[in-house]
């Protein structure tokens, strides 16, 4: 990890950020939709006591960032977990056991994979109705072929290696070598997607909000959200679109630059 | 019926290489002005952030023209290492040669330009390496693979470089040569890629061939095709051959002079009947008492050198043997032995030893081996 | 139901493992077959090493596997201790699996990088359930001392340890259930010169304390020749000579394995310039399209015009415990039949030149 100095400063933003969204009530000055100020059309930007300024309703900006950041840490970290459950379901039981079942789990996957990903997380929200629960699903199924394809990769060529069949030779039963063989050393470049993927499903949050169909509470302090509520009011100020927009590069950024480092630490070294 | 083997009797009208090997003839290829190759004190390095590998840590050797020397050794002795620095074909990011000279016919390999170079390699010394599966490309077609070759180096032109390429694939025992151009090398078995890629190296009739581990990764009998495929190559090209190899056995049919090397020095070479005959020193004994024979009898023990060969990463002090030596004293641990001629051997005979092998254990090894002297 | 000493604790009759071979894009139809293994019989004697030797393609690795029935048999039979080892259910096997065990080539990649030694070694016994807590952790630590491995080894990753120590340790695991057969697919193989020994006399060793079977499965005769007791020689899928392994190599009767003794390279230079050399021609034939007859006419230096090339040479007894496949191997071994001499070998490109031009 030292040497990865990307890595650290990844890891240091991400960590800043996990702290903030548990520090929330103590960080923020006010809360995600207190009013502090009034009604304005040009709202005022960064200053002394609201660092980040007031949006165009007087909430605290910073607040808000800081409460988005929840948020956004939410349902990247759920979403990522729906996906990651359900595809390593799929990708170990189509690697492992091989033959019919495998060609229908790869096939269904090759299915969600001929749709671009974002729309198909529209398709699923249109169906299953706006809401912060939904979208989490929503986002979490579109991952799983990406996950189980990658699984399925892994298994099977470590289904093949020596020690799986000492462990055969053994008397081992299936389902043991599977949990305790097989899946351990399959498991590292699922790890490494699994952040990266953290970080888009974070950006489909905020583009679905974008359109409109993110959380349907207006007062949630989305980050997307405020990107797009704002957006074609920049010349009210560039600090109502300016904050969100960083944050949302910011965080991003770090998960993918712990992702890399995690990836150079786990993949090779392993093994010699 | 065609049938598809060959008998080969002992020596025959012609020079058997492995006969000289043996020391019956002694080899009438002497030098006329010089040693072709002259390795003088050759030291490799890898450095990476955390640690360094002392690979090589001086080695000197000559070779004459049209000689075969071969390089016995384990893994992590260095004997890959030193073939590659030698071409200068190390990984620049790591590698580094603190030290040593590489002499072929006058001109120090070591210190020559990247052209000047790549003018040698191929076409003055070539090589061939262990893995004919990863050293063949798999997307070119064989004939593209050797016309390139020959019409780097020689300038032939695509008609001349395609009968050069068939006449090639004859000469190393291919059939059908002019349809086996065309074809890619996973339409190849592991023996005949082996002989593509000899072809390849004596395209330009080079005068130094180093053979890497050419038979290891082959059956017993395709190594056999193969290594008689190189001995009669030596003989009618007139190449030297340098064979690196930790199959004794193959060091034993095949090579003039031995050289036998450890954490990266060479600790003893001679002329291979002398070797064998008269090792001197302890772990050029150890290996040949420790090597299962086909004609030893079945309840000859093993005798095992005990501990595992040596971690490269810190520099030598004294002899790196010593630890696993029966043989070691304090000045072993202390002082770095080198190569001097051997005291009670032959000619040619040199050891790195402080307490070479007592005559009482080495006919004890004869006796193990069934008499032979 | 338990073999005594010298009596047959394995028995396979007529083992064959094909492997399909499929093509066709949408719906994959079965074109031919890799016969890896073609009809192979033997007995391994209780207490005996039993070489299998041959080389790539052979089929060796695949018949240890299939004894175990790590690879499915697609004929044939194997008996383990009068139990049937084809025929058993699951649940049998899992209990013959008990007795029967594997050593395997690769020292780096035959045991699991994310468990440390000590849990390796003890996941025979879990399985089992033989032993667990304290009772297991010494029994582990039993196993690593038979094996020359130190104690503190046990909390150690196998990344830690060089190739011979990992074989020890791959040793320890097969040898945790005392089993009664161990499979050894070349184990040495892919070890320094000078640990090989190390592990060849550990192997000897295990056998006498712990009264081991072993079925030796190796490509170097003269590794072979040290360990075993009788020897088995496999070519293209089939047996072609099964002898003791003293005769074997000082009075072959089988072609193939006069040329293979031939070729082995000796660590003599005396030796090696006056022994007479069978070079062989050619590469194995593929094990999916094996020639008829004899399966190794094509490259045979004694090859008759007539029976080789259409019946299949028998395995039968030549001399009291030594059986070869081959039709006139008396003759041969008589002297009757002189090798045929090099020069009509095949058609060569362009220019009338002979491949063995090289022949002094």
């Amino acid at each position: 990890m030292r040497r990865n100095p990307g890595a650290i400063v990844g890891g240091t933003v991400v960590g800043l950020f996990v702290l903030l969204a548990l520090a929330a009530p103590l960080v923020a000055p006010s809360g995600p939709t207190e009013v502090v100020g009034g009604l304005a059309r040009t709202p005022p930007g960064p200053r002394a006591e609201h660092w980040f300024g007031l949006d165009e309703q007087g909430r605290d900006m910073f607040s808000r960032i800081v409460f988005g950041a929840r948020l956004s840490l939410l349902v990247g970290f759920v979403s990522v977990l729906v996906g990651l459950s359900l595809g390593l379901v799929l990708g170990s039981v189509a690697g492992f056991v091989g033959g019919r079942i495998d060609s229908l789990i790869m096939r269904v996957m090759d299915l969600m994979l001929a749709f671009p990903q974002f729309l198909l997380a529209v398709g699923l929200i249109t169906l299953l109705g706006p809401g912060l629960i939904q979208i989490m699903v929503a986002i979490g199924v579109v991952t799983v072929p990406q996950f189980a394809r990658l699984l399925r990769g892994s298994v099977l060529a470590q289904r093949e290696a020596d020690y799986v069949l000492a462990a055969r030779s053994l008397g081992t039963p299936s389902l043991r070598i599977l949990l305790t063989h097989v899946l351990p050393n399959s498991i590292a470049p699922v790890i490494v997607l699994a952040t990266l993927t953290m970080a888009t499903a974070i950006i489909d949050v905020a583009g679905l909000s974008f359109l409109g169909l993110g959380p349907a509470d207006p007062g949630l302090p989305e980050w997307g959200r405020m990107l797009a509520d704002n957006a074609s009011r920049l010349e009210s100020g560039v600090h109502l679109v300016l904050f969100p927009g960083f944050a949302i590069v910011l965080l991003v950024l770090g998960i993918n630059l712990v992702g890399d480092g995690l990836r150079e630490a786990l993949d090779p070294r392993l093994g010699r | 019926m065609s049938t598809a083997a060959e008998w080969e009797r002992p020596a025959r009208s012609a020079i058997d290489p492995s006969a000289i090997a043996a020391g019956l003839i002694s080899s009438s290829r002497s030098t006329n002005n010089g040693p072709l190759l002259q390795v003088s004190d050759l030291e490799v390095r890898f450095v990476t952030r955390d640690r360094t590998v002392h690979a090589v840590n001086g080695v000197s050797f000559d070779l004459d023209v049209g000689e075969t020397l071969g390089i016995v050794g384990e893994s992590g002795c260095g004997k890959s290492v030193t073939s590659l620095a030698m071409l200068g074909l190390l990984p620049r990011a790591t590698a580094r040669v603190p030290a040593g000279s590489v002499r072929f016919d006058g001109e120090d390999l070591l210190r020559l330009r990247e052209d000047r170079l790549c003018q040698i390699r191929g076409r003055d010394i070539a090589m061939i390496f262990q893995d004919p599966m990863t050293s063949l490309n798999p997307v070119m077609s064989v004939g593209r693979q050797l016309t390139e070759t020959v019409r780097t180096h020689l300038g032939y032109d695509r008609g001349q470089a395609r009968d050069a390429a068939a006449d090639l694939l004859d000469r190393v025992g291919i059939p059908d040569p002019r349809r086996r151009l065309r074809e890619y090398p996973h339409q190849f078995s592991g023996g005949m890629r082996q002989r593509v890629m000899i072809a390849m190296a004596i395209a330009c009739r080079p005068r130094l061939l180093i053979a890497d581990e050419p038979s290891t990764a082959l059956d017993v009998t395709i190594q056999a095709q193969i290594l008689k495929l190189l001995r009669a190559l030596v003989e009618t090209e007139g190449m030297a051959l340098m064979l690196i190899t930790h199959d004794l056995g193959v060091v034993a049919g095949t090579c003039e002079r031995t050289a036998v090397m450890y954490a990266g020095r060479i600790v003893e070479i001679a002329p291979t009947a002398e070797l064998f005959a008269r090792p001197q020193h302890p772990y050029t004994l150890g290996l040949l008492r420790s090597v299962p024979r086909l004609d030893s009898g079945h309840d000859t023990a093993l005798a095992p050198i005990p501990g595992a060969p040596r971690d490269q990463t810190a520099a030598l002090t004294g002899c790196a043997f010593a630890p696993r030596c029966t043989y070691a004293t304090q000045e072993s641990r202390e002082r770095l032995p080198v190569l001097t001629p051997a005291p009670s051997a032959g000619a040619g005979h040199q050891v790195a030893c402080w307490n070479p092998v007592p005559e009482a254990d080495r006919r004890a090894l004869t006796r193990l081996q069934g008499g032979q002297t | 139901m338990n073999a005594g000493p010298g009596d047959d604790l394995v028995t396979v009759e007529d083992l064959q493992v094909h492997f399909p071979i499929r093509s066709g894009v949408v719906v994959a139809r079965q074109v031919g077959a890799v016969r890896a293994v073609d009809g192979v019989s033997f007995t391994i004697r209780r207490g005996e090493t039993l070489g299998l030797v041959g080389e790539s393609g052979s089929g060796k690795t695949t018949t240890g596997r299939a004894l175990l029935r790590l690879v499915e048999p697609t004929g044939g039979r194997v008996t383990f201790d009068g139990i049937d080892v084809t025929a058993a259910s699951a649940a049998d096997l899992r209990r013959l699996r008990r007795r029967m065990q594997m050593v395997f080539q690769d020292p780096y990649s035959s045991l699991n990088p994310r468990r440390n030694v000590g849990n390796i070694v003890a996941e025979p016994l879990r399985v089992h359930e033989v032993a667990s807590g304290r009772d297991l952790d010494r029994r582990v630590g039993e196993l690593l001392d038979i094996v020359g491995l130190p104690p503190g080894a046990s909390a150690r990753y196998p990344h830690e340890f060089s190739g011979g120590q990992r074989q020890r340790i791959g040793l320890a695991r097969a040898v945790a259930l005392n089993p009664d057969l161990v499979v050894a697919d070349e184990p040495v193989s892919a070890l320094d010169v000078s640990i090989q020994a190390q592990i060849l006399n550990l192997l000897r060793d295990l056998q006498g304390r712990l009264g081991l079977t072993y079925l030796f499965i190796a490509h170097d005769l003269a590794v072979v020749r040290h360990v075993a007791d009788r020897i088995a020689v496999m070519y293209l899928g089939g047996l072609v000579e099964v002898s003791d392994a003293g005769e074997l190599v000082t009075n072959p009767l089988h072609p193939y394995t006069r040329a293979l003794l031939s070729a082995v390279p000796i660590p003599d230079p005396a030796v090696e310039s006056s022994r007479e050399r069978i070079i062989l021609h050619g590469d194995m034939p593929s094990p999916a399209a094996p020639p008829p007859g004899c399966r190794f006419h094509t490259r045979c230096p004694w090859v008759q015009p007539e029976r080789c090339a259409d019946e299949v040479p028998a395995l039968r007894p030549l001399a009291s415990g030594h059986l070869a496949a081959c039709h006139y191997a008396e003759q041969i071994a008589a002297g009757a039949l002189a090798p045929h001499a090099a020069g009509t070998a095949a058609p060569v490109g362009a220019g009338a030149r002979v491949p063995d031009r090289y022949d002094p």
